[in-house]
């Protein structure tokens, strides 16, 4: 069903759009575009025009703000031995490539994770917007609108991943309310409720069981429709694990 | 000031007038509006027929109406069934409810370069955005269609330019259950993004309006509906609260939810304001977030604002409810019978107007909801037709009773197009309907967001522009009709560059000008007048120049741009 769809199309979250981003910033070549600190390098900073293009062939339109702090915390000297790895994109821009792939995006975009002495990790990571980007498999491919915000804790009571928002893929449209998955129970115990929305308006809601069979109960309103399974732990596995890696190792 | 103009236009029989030249006002029909003892003295039939004209179609009336009215009153009445049922109707209705609804601004946060069109379509673009929702109001309004269905239909309205920049798809007008096109340009179509269906609650336009600030999480857009479609504005609940505590955001976010004053709003505002969380935009700049719907983010009130959607304490299964709440709630229908009224009489129609409002949408529901018999519940009206007050009306009605209505800048630029085929225009923008380039404001309009209603009463910056106005319509005419020959012309069709004041066809024109101006035969003090401007200018300008002079007075004339 539509809703096995969008879960395979794998975890959307912050990290694969700035992955995006910076493909097309990295060919960023003097005043195009321009940004409002010319000492800036790579991909960060702040832009703004109208149109540009590079020698190379590298088109870019509109704004973009990008900012990322990759704190050691042997370094941390605000905060002696908290390490954060955090980034932060607002997009209004239109990119193109010289072969022809364009990334498209307008909104909010951050992820953050702070790294403690003790070896807790706590994440929070928000896709707020409409994206795409041409040959960024499989979900910016097709474009994704989100308002999805996760948050990730690692501490001495465990792995935690709660999830609100919504994802928006040509497959359907889904939203969370409430999700929390603790990774100590059954590798990933899953409560809470999914939605999925029928194309005129009406949403169906998963009601997770908050046992390990992975089952739900589905509800129109106030109906009952029956049970369906979903496999929600497996599509974030991999994406919070990749969050516990820090930047600076 | 209109009333001691009314009284000098009376003196000088050139004007609107209680019991005027044709000397047939009759009594008020025992209408909806009607009260036990008149205090008013109702309009002539010719004055009647043009206010008429005037408020249904925005044009004064054609000289084949004035005639059939002098010849028998009782033409009036198929008069205004053909005006209702042209298309003219349909602009006017939106004209009416744009000065309400307040769509028709001079800036987006989206403009035209964020769909990279040409930046001489600014006026077109801002023009056709804030049309969208007042022209589906007023399709609804002119078809045999219940109004509920404003709020419950699944397609808009739009034209080439909305259709290519927007996700939007024309449907036929069977398919929308048309039998006409909403206006010339103007096609039903069906937003292809997933936003439920709505009607006027699901169009960009109403939303482009009343966009929502980050930190205002759509309350901003809950009270603009609940102002616009129920009548009912948080804004003016009087509340009392300790200042103090809302001198940080915290504070201020938890008086939201526990300081008393505030929960009495927020507690139906906030699951109000969850419902359009559809159109949040997470960038309020940027083109895909403004110009799609969000399906996605239909419950992420419940993660801004703590709360689901629901309407006034009746849980939504999502925006898909939302228009069918509004069609069931009471408030709607009076609400906009509080706004037709409002629109034809002139005037904000208040609580203390209630049995009126009462005896209107009684009308609206025995015409099964169809705004046409809403609207002639209104004319027929003792307040609609009155064109003078009795020693008997008391100081409210004196404060109440608009006896004498000034154009609006839309009826003014729309009259003299229609009469001389003169749209002042300047780099594509519309004089009269424009604040950016132009003078909408100055001459008595709203641009919606600095000036939120329309200038009742003359001024010196309205005279300015109607006189600007003028000036460059009857030039304009002037110079066009001269070089054609007489069939082809629009206002000077019995006299040519060589015809003198002691011509007959010099006051026969005269006689014709005043019919199409003023609609109403001229009086031989304003014939005299007239013909001295005439003879003044022509000796020291020319003819031309003398008739253009002559075209501008009629113009200025009060009898011409009040009804």
């Amino acid at each position: 069903m539509a809703l096995d769809e969008v879960l395979s199309a794998g975890a959307v979250h912050g990290l694969p759009v700035f992955a995006a981003y910076e493909s097309y910033l990295e060919h960023r070549e003097g005043t195009c575009p321009s940004m409002e600190d010319p000492e800036s390098e790579g991909p960060y900073g702040v832009w703004q025009t109208d149109h540009c293009e590079t020698g190379a062939g590298y088109v870019f339109e509109g704004f973009g703000l990008y900012l990322v702090d990759c704190t050691d915390p042997a370094d941390n000297d605000m905060e002696p031995g908290v390490g954060v790895d955090s980034r932060g994109l607002v997009s209004q821009y239109r990119l193109k490539a010289p072969d022809g792939a364009e990334m498209e995006a307008g909104g909010d975009c951050s992820h953050e994770c702070r790294f403690d002495v003790d070896g807790g990790v706590s994440c929070f990571d928000q896709v707020g917007g409409s994206y795409r980007a041409d040959g960024r498999e499989p979900w910016l491919d097709v474009g994704v609108e989100a308002s999805l915000f996760v948050t990730h804790e690692v501490g001495a009571d465990g792995r935690r991943t709660t999830i609100d928002g919504g994802i928006g893929l040509p497959a359907a449209d889904i939203s969370f309310r409430e999700v929390e998955v603790d990774w100590e129970e059954c590798d990933g115990l899953a409560t809470g409720t999914v939605a999925i929305r029928d194309p005129s308006g009406w949403w169906f809601s998963l009601v997770l069981s908050g046992d390990c069979s992975g089952y739900g109960e589905l509800w129109l309103g106030d109906q009952d429709l029956g049970q369906i399974c979903i496999d929600l732990a497996g599509t974030l596995r991999d994406a919070v694990a990749g969050w516990e890696q820090p930047c600076w190792l | 000031m209109l009333a001691l103009i009314a009284t000098l236009l009376a003196l000088h029989g050139c004007g609107p007038a209680p019991v005027g030249d044709s000397g047939t006002a009759r009594a008020t029909d025992s209408g909806p509006g009607a009260v036990a003892d008149p205090v008013t003295i109702p309009l002539d039939d010719l004055a009647l027929l043009r206010r008429r004209s005037l408020d249904l179609t925005g044009l004064p009336p054609e000289p084949d109406q004035v005639a059939a009215v002098l010849e028998d009153p009782d033409a009036i009445e198929a008069i205004i069934e053909d005006m209702l049922r042209s298309p003219r109707w349909r602009l006017r209705f939106a004209d009416m409810m744009a000065e309400q609804f307040l769509t028709r601004v001079d800036s987006f946060n989206a403009t035209v370069e964020s769909y990279g069109l040409d930046p001489s379509q600014e006026y077109r673009f801002e023009s056709s955005v804030g049309t969208e929702p007042l022209l589906l109001m007023a399709t609804i309004a002119s078809a045999d269609r219940p109004w509920t269905d404003v709020v419950t239909v699944d397609w808009t309205v739009a034209d080439d330019m909305l259709l290519e920049i927007w996700p939007l798809q024309e449907i036929s007008l069977e398919e929308a259950g048309l039998s006409d096109a909403p206006a010339e340009g103007w096609r039903p179509a069906r937003y292809t993004d997933g936003r439920p269906a709505g009607g006027l609650i699901m169009t960009n336009g109403l939303w482009w309006r009343y966009w929502s600030a980050p930190a205002n999480y759509n309350r901003g857009r809950a009270a603009a509906l609940a102002r616009l479609l129920l009548c009912e504005d948080f804004l003016l609940r009087p509340i009392s609260f300790d200042a103090s505590s809302l001198l940080d955001t915290d504070s201020l976010l938890d008086a939201t939810s526990s300081e008393p004053a505030c929960v009495g709003c927020h507690n139906s505002l906030d699951p109000l304001a969850a419902a359009f969380y559809g159109f949040w935009w997470f960038d309020i700049y940027a083109e895909p977030e403004m110009t799609r719907y969000h399906p996605e983010r239909e419950w992420l009130g419940a993660y801004y604002l703590g709360t689901s959607p629901e309407y006034f304490g009746t849980p939504l299964n999502g925006p898909v409810e939302l228009g069918p709440a509004v069609a069931d709630d009471p408030r709607f229908l009076r609400c906009t019978t509080r706004r037709v009224a409002g629109g034809l009489l002139h005037r904000e129609i208040t609580d203390a107007d209630q049995s009126q409002v009462s005896a209107w949408l009684d009308a609206f529901r025995d015409a099964d909801l169809r705004v046409g018999g809403l609207v002639r519940a209104v004319l027929a009206s003792e307040e609609y037709r009155a064109g003078a007050l009795l020693d008997t009306a008391s100081e409210d009605d004196e404060v109440a009773i608009q006896t004498l209505r000034m154009m609006s800048p839309d009826q003014l630029a729309d009259s003299v197009e229609a009469l001389t085929g003169f749209r002042w225009t300047e780099d594509g923008f519309d004089q009269l309907g424009n604040d950016d380039l132009g003078y909408r404001i100055l001459a008595g309009g709203v641009d919606g967001v600095a000036v939120t209603r329309p200038q009742r009463d003359p001024s010196v910056s309205q005279q300015v522009v109607l006189r600007l106005l003028a000036q460059g319509a009857a030039d304009f005419v002037v110079t066009s009709d001269l070089a054609l020959p007489a069939e082809e012309r629009r206002l000077l069709t019995g006299v040519d560059g060589d015809t003198t004041s002691a011509d007959p066809a010099f006051v026969d024109q005269l006689e014709t000008l005043h019919l199409r101006f003023h609609g109403r035969p001229a009086t031989d003090d304003a014939l005299a007048e007239e013909t001295a401007l005439f003879d003044a200018v022509a000796a020291a300008d020319g003819t031309a120049a003398a008739w253009a002079a002559v075209i501008a007075l009629l113009i200025r004339d009060p009898a011409f741009w009040t009804y």
